[in-house]
Formats: C-alpha cells, sequence, structure tokens
C-alpha cells in the first residue's frame, strides 16, 4: 500500500465526526412512549419504505429515529436531544425490512384519523452490534 | 457573562420596560462600556454582576431615565466609571444595592461616596469628586468630610448644596441625542449586549417592532448577520466585509432597508429569533441552507430593501426558527401552493409522497404493527394521493390570476379611511377595502374579498368533514378589482359560512354565479380507502404473531398453516442474522 504523505485520503473524515452527528447526549430526558400518548402505527414495506403515523401531535420535534437491532427496539430522538420510545416492540417479521430503511417518514393524522395534519422525514440509525 | 434577559426578569420588569431598558443602554455608551468592564472582572462574582443588572431593574421601574441619567453623568466625569468599579470590587455585596437607591440623576459622585464600603472611605486620599455638567466651568468640587464615618454616610451640607444645583443644570440638558444604537458585534459582551437587546423583538407586536426599528438597530443587525455569515455558516469574508462596507457608507440603502425592516416587522421578529440561537453545532446540511440562503443577501444588500424578499425570508427563518425544519413546514401541506410558495423546499418531500404512495399500493407487501383499532394506512394513503393529485391542480391554478375570479365588498361598497398609529406616534391614513374576515384551517385569521369565478373550492379526502382548499382575493387595485389570488385551508363549517355570505354578496350584486365547490363525500373516502388497505399484513404488537393473512397477490388468503410458516420463516432469518 502506498502511504506517500503527499496523497490526500478524500474519503476519510474523523471517527469522532461520524458519529458526532447522531449522539445521543449523555442528560437527555426520557419521554413517554409515543404509543402511550395517541394511536400509533409502524408500516414498512419490502423495500424498506416506512413510516409512522400517529393522532396526536408529538411533545417534541423529531430530528432522527434510532433503531436497535439487538433489543429490537425503536428510538424517536427529539431536536432537543432528548429520546422517546416508539412503545411498541420490532417483532421478526418487521426487522429485516427496518434494517433497509434510511428514513422513516413521520405522518401526524388528526385525531380522527382521517387527515394528514403534517408529515416530515426523519433519518434512521441502525445499530446492530450482533449480541 | 450576565445573561441580561434572565437578570431583568429577576428584577421584576414587564417585558416592555425591560425592552425599554435594554434599548436605552444600548445607546448609552459610557454605561455599557461600565457594565461590560464589570462584566469581565474576574474579582466580581457572577451572582454580584446578575444582582448588577437585577438592581438596575428595580431602580429602572421606577425611574425609567435611570439609565440616560447614568449615562449622563459618566460622561461627564469618566473617573466615576473607575470608582464605581473599584468600589463594587472592594464591597461586592453591598455597594450597588447602596448606590441606586441614592442616585437620583447628576448626583453620582455623591452616591457613590454615600454607598462606599468602609475600607475604601477609610483609606481613600481626599480626592475630590467631580461633577460636571455639560460645561466644564460648571464642574463643582466636592470633598468628603474626614470626620464622616460608615455608619454615618450623610454628606455635609455643603458638599450637597452645590451638587444640587448641578443637578438641576444637568437635568435640564438634552441627557441622550438621538443617534444610532453602537451595538456592532465587534465584541463577545457587545454581542451579548446586542442579543439581548434585539432579542427583545422576538416576542414583540408589530407594531412596538415598528415603532422600535431604527437605521442604528438595523445597521447593528445587518453587521451581525455579516459576522454570523462568515463565523457560523461558512460564507465567504470579502462578501461579508463588502456587504458591511456598502451597509456602512450607503445612508440610502441603509435607510430603504430600515423602512422595509418596518414594514416587515414578522421578518425582524423571525430575525430576532434566530439571532438567539444557542451557538449549538449546526449541521452540514443546516449550515449549507443558511449559507445558500444568506450569501445572496450578502453580495446584493439592494434585496433586504425589496418587500418580497422579506416576506420569503420570514418564511424560510420561521421554518429554520421550528428547531425541525420540517415540522411546520407541512402544516399547511394543501394550501398556499398556488403561488408557488416554497418552491423547492418541497420538491424534494413530494417525490416521496410519489414513492409512498407507489410503494405502498398494488402487489407491494405492506407490514403493519399499530396501537389503535383500525389500520391508518388507507387514510394517509388517500390523502397522500390527493396531496399529489392536489399539487398537479395547484400548477394549473398558477395559471389563472386573480383577474378570474369577481369580488364583491362587505356591507358598504368603496374605499373605507381607517386611521392607525404609526411611528412616532404620526397618525397615518389607510384606504382598506372593505373586505370579511375568515378563519383558515390552522386557526389564523385572514381578511380576504368574497369571490366567485372559474376558479373552484375543493374539499379534502375524509368522512365527508374534510377542509377544503378555497381560493381567496385578497388584495383588491383602485378600481375594486381582484389583485391578488391565494388558495387556503378552511375547515368545512368555516367554508360553509364564507360561501353562504359570499354567494349572498354575489347575488346582491346581480351575479348569479355560485362559488365553484367539488366535494369529497364519505362514500368516496371509504371506497378510496377499500383500494389502499387490501395487502396490509398487520403484526400483533403484543406477540409478533401475524394477523392478517399474507399474500403477495391482493385478494390471495394463505391458509393459517402458511401464514404461522412464513412469520417462522422470519424467525430464523433473524436467528441466522
Amino acid at each position: 500500500m502506498n502511504n506517500n504523505n503527499n496523497d490526500i485520503d478524500v474519503l476519510n473524515r474523523p471517527a469522532s465526526a461520524q458519529g458526532k452527528r447522531h449522539a445521543i447526549p449523555t442528560n437527555a430526558r426520557v419521554l413517554q412512549p409515543l404509543a402511550s400518548l395517541c394511536q400509533c402505527e409502524l408500516a414498512i414495506n419490502e423495500d424498506g419504505l416506512a413510516m409512522i403515523i400517529f393522532n396526536r401531535p408529538m411533545p417534541e420535534g423529531i430530528e432522527w429515529i434510532e433503531y436497535d437491532a439487538d433489543l429490537a427496539l425503536l428510538t424517536l430522538v427529539t431536536w432537543d436531544g432528548n429520546i422517546m420510545g416508539l412503545g411498541l416492540k420490532i417483532h421478526p417479521p418487521l426487522r429485516k425490512y427496518l434494517k433497509m430503511a434510511k428514513e422513516i417518514m413521520l405522518i401526524e393524522m388528526t385525531e380522527d384519523t382521517t387527515q394528514i395534519v403534517t408529515m416530515y422525514p426523519a433519518e434512521l440509525v441502525v445499530r446492530h452490534i450482533g449480541i | 457573562m450576565v445573561d441580561y434577559n434572565k437578570a431583568l426578569d429577576k428584577s421584576g420588569l414587564s417585558y416592555a420596560k425591560s425592552a425599554s431598558l435594554l434599548y436605552d443602554l444600548a445607546g448609552a455608551p459610557n454605561l455599557k462600556a461600565l457594565l461590560n468592564k464589570l462584566d469581565s472582572n474576574p474579582k466580581i462574582s457572577e451572582s454580584v454582576k446578575d444582582e448588577i443588572v437585577v438592581s438596575l431593574g428595580k431602580k429602572y421601574s421606577s425611574d425609567s431615565d435611570i439609565i440616560k441619567k447614568l449615562e449622563s453623568d459618566l460622561k461627564a466625569d469618566p473617573s466615576l466609571a473607575t470608582k464605581l468599579e473599584q468600589n463594587t470590587v472592594n464591597n461586592p455585596n453591598g455597594f450597588m444595592k447602596a448606590l441606586l437607591p441614592a442616585y437620583s440623576g447628576g448626583n453620582l459622585a455623591q452616591a457613590i461616596t454615600i454607598a462606599a464600603p468602609p475600607v475604601a472611605a477609610q483609606s481613600a486620599p481626599k480626592e475630590s469628586a467631580t461633577i460636571a455638567n455639560n460645561s466644564p466651568k460648571k464642574s463643582v468640587e466636592m470633598q468628603p468630610s474626614t470626620s464622616k464615618t460608615a455608619s454615618s454616610p450623610t454628606p455635609t451640607k455643603d458638599a450637597v448644596k452645590p451638587v444640587r444645583a448641578v443637578v438641576e443644570e444637568v437635568s435640564q440638558a438634552p441627557l441622550m441625542a438621538a443617534k444610532p444604537l453602537e451595538l456592532a458585534a465587534n465584541t463577545p459582551a457587545n454581542n451579548t449586549l446586542f442579543k439581548s437587546v434585539f432579542g427583545k423583538f422576538a416576542d414583540a407586536s408589530d407594531a412596538d417592532i415598528s415603532a422600535r426599528v431604527d437605521s442604528g438597530l438595523v445597521q447593528s443587525v445587518l453587521e451581525n448577520l455579516s459576522t454570523d455569515a462568515v463565523e457560523k455558516f461558512g460564507v465567504d469574508a470579502a462578501t461579508a466585509n463588502g456587504f458591511k462596507q456598502r451597509v456602512n457608507q450607503d445612508p440610502q440603502l441603509l435607510n430603504d432597508i430600515t423602512n422595509n425592516f418596518k414594514n416587515n416587522p414578522g421578518f425582524v421578529r423571525e430575525l430576532a429569533k434566530a439571532s438567539q440561537d444557542t451557538g449549538e453545532e449546526m449541521s452540514e446540511s443546516k449550515r449549507n441552507a443558511a449559507r445558500t440562503m444568506i450569501t445572496p443577501l450578502l453580495a446584493n444588500p439592494e434585496l433586504l430593501a425589496k418587500d418580497a424578499k422579506a416576506k420569503e425570508l420570514e418564511r424560510n427563518l420561521q421554518m429554520a426558527n421550528s428547531k425541525s425544519p420540517f415540522m411546520d413546514m407541512f402544516k399547511n401541506l394543501f394550501g398556499g401552493m398556488g403561488g408557488g410558495g416554497l418552491g423547492a423546499m418541497f420538491a424534494g418531500i413530494f417525490d416521496k409522497i410519489k414513492d409512498l404512495v407507489a410503494g405502498f399500493f398494488g402487489d407491494n407487501q405492506v407490514f403493519s404493527m399499530r396501537k389503535s383499532p383500525n389500520s391508518m394506512i388507507p387514510s394517509v394513503m388517500v390523502n397522500l394521493d390527493a396531496i399529489d393529485k392536489n399539487r398537479a391542480q395547484a400548477r394549473l391554478d398558477s395559471q389563472h390570476n386573480a383577474r378570474d375570479m369577481t369580488a364583491f365588498t362587505m356591507g358598504k361598497p368603496g374605499f373605507v379611511i381607517t386611521e392607525k398609529e404609526g411611528p412616532g406616534k404620526t397618525v397615518i391614513q389607510e384606504k382598506v377595502w372593505n373586505g370579511m374576515d375568515i378563519k383558515t384551517a390552522d386557526g389564523k385569521t385572514m381578511k380576504v374579498h368574497p369571490s366567485v369565478g372559474i376558479l373552484q373550492a375543493q374539499q379534502m379526502p375524509g368522512n365527508g368533514d374534510g377542509h377544503y382548499r378555497v381560493p381567496v382575493i385578497t388584495k383588491l387595485d383602485d378600481k375594486g378589482n381582484a389583485a391578488d389570488l391565494k388558495f387556503v385551508m378552511m375547515a368545512k363549517p368555516d367554508f360553509e359560512a364564507y360561501k353562504k355570505e359570499t354567494e349572498k354578496l354575489a347575488k346582491a350584486a346581480g351575479d348569479n354565479r355560485p362559488l365553484e365547490t367539488i366535494d369529497y363525500p364519505a362514500e368516496r373516502f371509504a371506497q378510496e380507502q377499500a383500494k389502499y388497505g387490501r395487502n396490509i399484513t398487520t403484526i400483533d404488537p403484543a406477540n409478533g404473531t401475524v394477523r392478517q393473512p399474507v399474500s403477495a397477490i391482493p385478494g390471495v388468503v394463505l391458509p393459517p398453516a402458511q401464514r404461522n410458516q412464513n412469520a417462522a420463516n422470519e424467525m430464523d432469518y433473524e436467528r441466522q442474522a
């Protein structure tokens, strides 16, 4: 391998910079799980296209979502740095497809679930250590 | 660093008063410099620094001229600032508390003597405290009594008399000439003060903002904007410097921008919110978005003098300030699209909507796990489909203009002259067309001119109670013709009331056309939902078992054994993985 110092590795980024973007703050508050606040539904298709539908406003805006494949948990991380579980365990039939997803569309419905109030995508981070 | 907003809140000042104090303070360079010095003095504890501002706030509540008076005294005798700082260091807990009650304007030297700590009083040489008014000849020497002790700080009669005489003269002199605020962001302390002053605009009313905005403030805002552009968003420094020079050297441009800011208080409010950014590290995408927004402004400052640009920036800032860039962006998903609105920002999301509609329909297998009596997917799909169609409709609608609608007046026809208080308490007469207030679906009130024409109101999906996307006229020209067309969302009852009133007015004016309306009845909603609901596989959240038949072919129901096998296969896959 050529270790010439003059070579510029344009793809190299410090590991800390990569991880920082999706680091949950150490003082994050744990909010009530979404499923305990309102009706909610996780839907995913065979191509890994996913959405979470819910019928009450979220207490805080969601910045990204973490899928812990080892614990089968989906955690929503808010823009204020707090965390909120989905409140539903990710069961085996869904796992394979959720791992394929890159982002999840969050869709807020009216209380009677007939109309969309708002929708926005949240990036999905999949963590799978294999323990 | 003292947080002025918090400290002033602690002092019990109302919003208006604390805003006023900060504004006065911004125009008081000597006092500001003194407070900055105290703020950066390591010998003074943070709590004392806070207490100084709190005391100032308390004093301000009973004497709103206190800042101007202090500034006047400090300006007349700059050495008082050093004494004041020294005494604060010597007696951090008591000095400011004792000083401000004793101070009434013009007698700062005397008040310092009264409030001075025992050590300072005894160790101080026979120095003279000088109080001067604008004319140096009228300065008065005051000798503190050497027999005076800390427990009896009352000055002698001889010392008080001349001071009072001068105070009267000083108080008659103009205390602070109107001049631009000196708030440039060249030091961290100035920057903090600027943010405190400007931050008050974040909650201010439109009238408050319009009255307070002046060229000095705008100049400071623009300087801070250019500094932030370089430091936070990575804009080229040369562009930012060019912008600064243009703004500082072209009074006409600054004046135009100031007037535009006055006319767009909403924009100023959003700028104020943005200025309160806590300095957290921005994600690269946010930095890029901000840079893209700011760079053209820095390159061409004239844009800031344009009304349309201010309104566009206000919308963009509203999104940026709502923490999540997407959260509020779609609150009015169906409305406001006719005029192009947010354009490119929506393009990406509509691609996703199309993907979702395509991906959750047809032969695609869809899994759902939910905590709700029925799946919400069919309802979502019908809505997304409607959004997609609605966008196409918006494109068609954008080919129409306001003149395709005929507007009517409410009550008495013609213009109504209204008077309102403008900046500087001048009374402005405004020609206002007699319009109608409507309530939009997001709860806002809007003034429109009832109208009928070739554009239709369309109902959105729902159980017959969906919102309506309604064409409305918001502005008329001098001849009373429709001049500005918008599409808004209205709840069904509000729309029905609006439609009734509009048709009544049209009829009264001899126009028998109805307000064209396309309803979305509950039956149609059910049919559409059924179309999307046929291929959903439901997973029981309690135990992961499959509730509904698993089938890749719509309409084909697998036997229970096959269903369980499918679920078992998935579990095996997971185990192997």
